[in-house]
């Protein structure tokens, strides 16, 4: 059926600022000691108390040894079994060795007990590389899936808005599309389900395989259940799986996009899934930092701003070092100080602190003050990033905590997070006893859980059901 | 068992520096760096998110430069 009118479709997933982590080249640099570099980011041990040293007979080994024992350890059902096993981050304060070893079931410890007699690795390097690659598992999956999906979205979006009418070349785009973002949502939900329903302590491998046999609907029910997810998402999310189902299963509905005949009926199911994806990525904690960075509370906000404007003076010193000078030679300028209003979706035009407007009319150095502040409004971002990680929390709590330690509603944390007001109230009580020092120290205050929360005879009728 | 094959270098030994290219695992590139003299089994492994966030913490840890970290970075990096 033809269709002329304008197309416009809106996703809820912003390209641009969502974190994308996808596994990328690996290089190994000497920098006062080992650094991985992936992509953008960087792995370096870090020393917890007093550090050990590594024993003399490995330092011993020649590199063909090495190669020799690495090639055995890369088929070895064993460590691919500890690996398994391993948990997907560690407290901060506790050295990755001694963690592990009360963490791994005793079967995997034996196993890696025997590995070390039989290869030339001692037992805690075995340790140590298998919690990495178990890491880097976590890190890679979903945001791989992620960039596939931006890329074939955007494909399936101009398709649509080039073409007259549906035919199969949409049906192809749009179909890809489809089977993309029912991966993704299904990566995520996963994950979301192990995060929530499974501690940290006891996600071993069985564990993790008895959520993936659990089968999709399944999942998506308990994530309602706890109200992580709200009726109305839960609704749409099992709208996406049906569609996917429906078009996989029965070619005759696949040919016709099952019964879709115009192409706004498309975009708007484009949006609905993207909408889908988009709530999954929040509450799995993918896709928090923004929110972080906007409702924040404002300890925080000062604490990640600072660090996000000296690791950018960092970086200017290196590559714009004649511009960060005209700063630094500016009068009305503090670059140390530059704040600006995080609520506002351009920090550029909402300089707060560090610099003095008040007659001020060059407009090169204007020019170079709003790239000084894009990058650092940047560095905020990775700054939020690398807190989440390193917080005790998992990284979609953390974001909960950050709006709860700012005194927002419960319904707008609710609503901000894609999530319930109810699950933002239960973790309320869950942040007061479990947060770290180093999350304490972060928001210097951790709400109290005060005062009883009965549900208004509104929010009951309203009650969308799992 | 799914590797991603990777192309990297890595130093290795305690005298001179030992080039090697090869499509290697990650986790095989990391086990390899861990062999280097300076490596500790005690520790914690934490992630940075940029190049300046790297390089000031490890200004910090070790007292080193960070022009001089800089220059080292961009030397090594491919």
């Amino acid at each position: 059926m033809g269709d002329d009118t304008d197309l416009d479709v809106s996703f809820a997933i912003d390209a641009e600022t969502v974190s994308l982590s996808p596994i990328g080249e690996y290089q190994v640099l000497d920098l006062e000691g080992p650094v991985v570099i992936v992509g953008d980011a960087s792995y370096r041990v870090v020393p917890v108390g007093e550090g050990s040293d590594a024993s003399e007979d490995v330092r011993k080994l020649s590199v063909g040894e090495i190669r020799a024992a690495l090639s055995e350890l890369a088929d070895n059902d064993d460590f691919q079994s500890i690996v398994d096993n391993c948990p997907t981050n560690t407290p901060l304060v506790y050295d990755d060795i001694d963690y592990l070893t009360r963490h791994l079931p005793t079967t995997s410890l034996q196993k890696c007990q025997k590995l070390s007699e039989s290869t030339p690795f001692e037992k805690e390097l075995l340790l140590q590389v298998a919690y990495v690659e178990r890491q880097n598992s976590l890190v890679g999956h979903s945001d791989n899936v992620l960039e596939y999906y931006l890329e074939q979205r955007t494909e399936i979006a101009e398709k649509l808005r080039s073409a007259d009418e549906i035919d199969s070349d949409v049906e192809r785009s749009f179909f890809s599309y489809l089977l993309l973002a029912s991966a993704l949502i299904e990566e995520l939900t996963t994950e979301t389900v192990l995060n929530e329903l499974f501690r940290e302590e006891a996600r071993l491998d069985s564990i993790t395989e008895h959520v993936r046999s659990m089968g999709h609907a399944k999942r998506l029910e308990k994530l309602c259940d706890i109200q992580i997810l709200t009726g109305g998402d839960h609704g749409s999310l099992v709208e996406v799986k049906e569609r996917r189902n429906n078009l996989v299963h029965d070619a005759q509905k696949r040919a016709g996009l099952d019964e879709l005949e115009s192409r706004r009926e498309v975009a708007q199911i484009l949006e609905q899934t993207d909408r889908c994806a988009s709530v999954l990525l929040t509450i799995s904690g993918k896709n928090i930092e923004s929110v972080i960075a906007k409702r924040g509370c404002e300890p925080y906000i000062e604490h990640a701003q600072s660090e996000a404007v000296a690791d950018t003076i960092t970086t200017w010193e290196q590559e714009n070092p004649e511009r960060l000078s005209r700063l630094h030679d500016c009068e009305r300028a503090t670059i140390e100080e530059i704040r600006w209003d995080t609520e506002e979706s351009d920090p550029r035009n909402n300089i707060t602190e560090g610099f003095t407007f008040d007659g001020f009319d060059d407009e090169e150095l204007y020019e170079i003050l709003m790239e000084f502040v894009g990058d650092a409004s940047q560095a905020f971002l990775d700054r939020i990033d690398a807190d989440a990680n390193e917080s005790n929390l998992d990284r979609f709590d953390f974001a909960v905590m950050m709006l709860l330690c700012a005194d927002h509603r419960y319904e707008e944390i609710a609503r901000w997070l894609d999530t319930d007001e109810k699950y933002v109230q239960r973790k309320e009580n869950v942040i007061a006893w479990r947060a770290s020092q180093f999350e304490k120290d972060l928001v210097e205050e951790i709400p109290r859980p005060e005062g009883p929360t009965w549900p208004s005879d509104t929010e009951s009728d309203d009650q969308d059901g799992c | 068992m799914s590797h991603q094959r990777v192309v990297y270098e890595v130093i290795i030994a305690l005298v001179g520096r030992v080039l090697l290219t090869e499509s290697m695992h990650p986790r095989d590139l990391l086990l390899q760096e861990r062999l280097c003299p300076t490596m500790s089994a005690k520790g914690q492994l934490r992630r940075f998110e940029n190049r300046a966030q790297l390089l000031r913490h490890i200004s910090e840890e070790t007292g080193t430069d960070i022009d001089t970290l800089w220059d080292e970075y961009e030397a090594q990096v491919e």
